[in-house]
């Protein structure tokens, strides 16, 4: 019913915008709710309704966009008409934009009651259970939990249908006693399924150490990096490399590459959007089927992610990766999937002689595309590795290191895999065991 | 926009909340790429929306929306009145709140050229010129032009009886050349990198950039790059720093460190917190003596102005660092009472649906003694030009830092030398503001836009400036990578 009443909306605005060669209405709107806490208590509760329309017109190969929030009939009428007049200031193209035709299902599983109808108090009670486990250890809490519902339609006048709804739950958590802070990150669709001691058991686990921070000295070390820095570098990654339009243009990694080992044998990405262990996305940005697309296969280079404009470009389908039409970024891999291994966390600090354990990566940056080269600092559980035992938590590290060098020095995964932070979207990653990785300064004085 | 910020402050002071606030804000945005000659995105956007914060026995409340039906917005002070009971279920201390004084006022920013009298058939036909021009230059093949301008109205109105009403007008644009060859890409951009500069101003300040005069010699410099080596590994260089690169330091490692909500720890979970303790202000010595850092909102051009903030402060030039000395932070009215001080009025939200946090107002590095850069290269007998931010982190206390520009330039004998790519300097606040030895005067100072500046959950993207002039460095790690 809902569906039905969202689509005949569009496409009574599609009869509003005849005149054009083509049209694209793309309309997302949700509610976001999220409660902020700190030191067990929360200082921010916050509920926002929102609703965006991007319209788009083609004329003569030239696009046109305007987004606005005002669905108003008088409103709309100008949305239109400015749009119109934005393509009309445009030269004509040499390859005109098109619209995709389009019909992809919905996923009816990405939308969970549970988390919709969560509200102030119930997320304020999490923070309650959550001082309750804090402070029998010494502990606190910081951090966020967030609820939100987003609905996602676009129709076009070549035929494209796409629509979904879908929620999500977020707990972004710190642990903190004295000097000592540890991480833990949770997201997924159902709140329901949040599992909230095990969050607050893992950051604990690494503040209970009865020792001072210790400086170590710069220098390459083997390194364990659990899911949350494991994830993250391979997030860079994606970000820095594999897109289409990167690739096309030579600015990614992947363009002298395509083909070349550039990894160790046991890594293979690739992107998959409907992976149910994800946050699954049925369509893209032009509405357009996501596919799975492999980017390095046991280590070899073996594809980039595409849009319309990238995939007409490389002569390849496309694979559904689109932002909105157009934009300047093209095409981003956003459901990364790291393909475990067959270790486990100790079993990876139980074989290493003396080196680096790092819960979480913070504040990461692009140093060189070109090259993969990254740098960040450590963060929240960072501790030193001898004779197979965690033995003191370390001042956080700066690294500076290409993340393909990294994996090809990446010698064990984790069997296991958790969904934590990227770039573009959530990367589904295991641990990771580095033979050589750079850490080039100290956080603390 | 008046009448709706009117009917929910009536309808708050009908449900005997302590105070509520509300802000009714309508935006425009006009974004523009073009990408070797073709326009590669034009956008405009529009939005319009209200968010309402409440305050009820010692907790916050915040609802928003932009579905503005008069009939349905009466319940959005029950959402945030609801939000604000339910974070006292968790307990712990209550929040502080010092009111401001009740004010009517109304502000309009500088603007001389409103950017929307300017046809979208004109600001392409410059871009895309200057696409072209950079084009020209052998090796350059990657070639980018943008412009962007926003305009906004803000109506607050609170429940102790303010009435302000703030428009104001932001314009930015930048052209950047990337030269490839051989798996290596060298990019040099004017006057800033990352979309270039943005002033709170009107198309005016685009018209001063020139970037079409300025687009030859960005294309050749960046075809200079790509065969200049590799900047060489230096325990200890002295660096001249370049404005637009020393905006971003002084955001990074002086801005957010004097955020006092992060002293405090609210951001320690996210953004993070700072090696500045509450006890320091007054007492820490946080760089050289010729090292004058003021907090001023008050600049007419500058992103973080404003004429008063989302507390309804009105703002403010306060000065953070005395000849060296700490001796102010940035606070808001929640927590500067902890420094037994009034709110030097930093709370800013990024639109109507976000919940006010402290940002950084324009914290600016005063201009010193050595002069024009010229007189300051003159004046160094061995050491390194760094122009134009690349890269940049830093750690979560503002302590680490790292970043990478676009060239080195070497100075010899007080003489610019060999150009270098790739250059990195990395160093700790505290050792890198106190081996500040020389800051170029008045006439090089002026305000670099950063409008990427990411803070709090759900992550706000505030907008903010920093005036400064090229300073000098000793003895500062350098490197190439």
């Amino acid at each position: 019913m809902v569906i039905a009443r969202t689509v005949n909306m569009l496409h009574a605005i599609l009869e509003q915008a005849r005149g054009f060669d083509d049209v694209e209405l793309l309309l997302s709107k949700g509610n976001d709710a999220l409660t902020r806490f700190m030191n067990n208590h929360v200082h921010q509760s916050t509920e926002v309704a929102w609703r965006n329309l991007r319209i788009r017109v083609l004329l003569d190969g030239r696009s046109g966009v305007v987004e606005t929030d005002r669905l108003d009939q008088d409103s709309l009428a100008a949305a239109i008409e400015r749009a119109g007049e934005i393509a009309r200031a445009q030269p004509a193209p040499e390859t005109p934009a098109q619209l995709e035709a389009s019909r992809p299902m919905a996923d009816s599983t990405a939308w969970h009651e549970t988390t919709a109808a969560a509200m102030a108090f119930d997320r304020a009670r999490i923070v309650q259970q959550l001082g309750d486990l804090a402070r029998p250890k010494g502990a606190t809490f910081s951090g966020a939990i967030s609820t939100s519902e987003k609905t996602t339609c676009i129709v076009n006048t070549r035929g494209t249908e796409a629509y979904q709804e879908s929620t999500q739950a977020e707990l972004n958590l710190l642990a903190q006693r004295g000097e000592l802070s540890g991480y833990s990150y949770w997201i997924g669709g159902d709140i329901s399924a949040l599992p909230l001691n095990d969050l607050a058991d893992e950051a604990l686990s690494l503040t209970a150490a009865e020792a001072v921070l210790q400086r170590l000295e710069p220098g390459v070390y083997p390194v364990v990096l659990d899911h949350y820095a494991a994830g993250m570098m391979i997030g860079y990654l994606g970000y820095m490399g594999f897109g289409a339009k990167q690739y096309l243009e030579g600015r990614s990694f992947m363009t002298r590459r395509m083909g070349k080992r550039v990894a160790s044998t046991r890594i293979t990405i690739r992107d998959d959007a409907r992976n149910p262990s994800g946050l699954s996305s049925m369509f893209d940005g032009e509405g357009v089927v996501r596919r799975p697309v492999d980017l390095i296969q046991a280590g070899v280079a073996v594809g980039v992610v595409t849009d319309s404009v990238s995939a007409r470009a490389l002569e390849l389908k496309n694979s559904g990766h689109a932002f909105p039409m157009p934009n300047s970024e093209g095409p981003a891999a956003s459901h990364l999937f790291v393909e475990p291994g067959k270790s486990t966390l100790p079993r990876m600090i139980g074989s290493i002689k003396r080196g680096i354990y790092v819960r979480k990566f913070h504040y990461v940056n692009v140093v060189d595309p070109m090259t993969s080269l990254i740098t960040g600092m450590t963060k929240d559980g960072t501790f030193l590795i001898e004779e197979g035992k965690l033995v003191r938590p370390l001042s956080n590290l700066r690294f500076t290191q290409d993340v393909l060098g990294a994996l090809k020095s990446c010698s064990a995964l984790s069997s296991a895999s958790r969904l934590v932070e990227g770039v573009y979207g959530p990367v589904h990653s295991p641990a990771m065991l580095i033979k050589k990785f750079h850490f080039t300064g100290v956080g603390e004085e | 926009m008046h009448s709706i910020a009117a009917m929910i402050m009536n309808h708050a002071s009908s449900r005997k909340v302590d105070y509520a606030d509300v802000r009714v804000i309508r935006r425009t945005t006009e974004s523009i790429s073009v990408r070797n000659e073709i326009p590669e995105s034009v956008e405009v956007s529009e939005t319009f929306g209200v968010g309402v914060r409440v305050f009820v026995d010692g907790r916050w409340g915040f609802a928003a929306t932009d579905d503005i039906v008069h009939d349905r917005l009466d319940g959005l002070v029950e959402r945030a009145i609801l939000g604000a009971k339910a974070a006292a279920v968790a307990g712990g201390p209550k929040e502080h709140f010092d009111p401001p004084p009740a004010v009517t006022a109304t502000h309009a920013s500088f603007c001389e050229v409103d950017p929307q009298s300017v046809s979208l058939e004109e600001k392409l036909s410059m871009l895309t010129a200057c696409t072209r021009i950079m084009g020209g230059e052998k090796s350059v093949e990657q070639c980018e032009a943008t412009m962007d301008a926003w305009h906004e109205v803000k109506v607050f109105y609170s429940t102790l009886g303010s009435q302000i009403e703030q428009s104001s007008t932001v314009c930015g644009a930048g052209i950047s050349a990337g030269a490839l060859a051989r798996g290596d890409m060298q990019v040099r951009s004017y006057p800033n990198s990352f979309r270039g500069n943005f002033a709170r101003a009107g198309y005016e300040f685009i018209d001063a950039m020139r970037l079409d005069d300025n687009a030859a010699q960005t294309a050749a410099e960046a075809a200079a790059l790509l065969r200049a080596p590799m900047c060489p590994d230096l325990p200890e260089a002295d660096l001249i720093i370049g404005g637009s690169q020393l905006a971003l330091q002084i955001h990074e490692s002086v801005g957010h460190a004097i955020e006092f909500d992060r002293i405090l720890g609210y951001e320690a979970s996210f953004a993070g917190t700072s090696f500045l303790q509450p006890s320091d202000v007054g007492h820490r010595i946080y760089g050289a003596p010729i090292m004058n850092v003021t907090a001023d909102a008050t600049l007419p051009h500058g992103l973080g102005s404003f004429h008063y903030d989302d507390d309804g402060y009105l703002s403010v030039r306060d000065v953070i660092v005395d000849s060296g000395r700490l001796v102010g932070v940035l606070t808001s009215a929640g927590i500067a009472h902890v420094l037994d001080r009034r709110s030097n009025a930093c709370m800013r939200a990024e639109g109507w649906n976000h919940f006010p946090i402290i940002r950084m107002t324009n914290v600016n590095l005063e201009p010193g003694e050595a002069g024009s850069l010229e007189d300051l290269i003159a004046d160094t007998s061995h050491g390194y030009l760094l122009e134009t931010n690349k890269s940049w982190s830093i750690d979560d206390k503002r302590l680490n830092f790292q970043f990478a520009t676009e060239l080195a330039v070497e100075i010899r004998d007080g003489k610019r030398g060999r150009l270098f790519r790739n250059p990195i300097y990395s160093g700790m606040t505290p050792a890198f503001w106190a081996s500040c030895d020389a800051i170029c005067g008045p006439s090089e100072w002026q305000l670099w836009g950063v409008t990427n500046c990411g803070k709090g959950e759900p992550m706000q993207v505030a907008q903010v400036s920093h005036g400064c002039a090229p300073a000098r460095f000793r003895k500062q790690r350098l490197w190439g990578a």
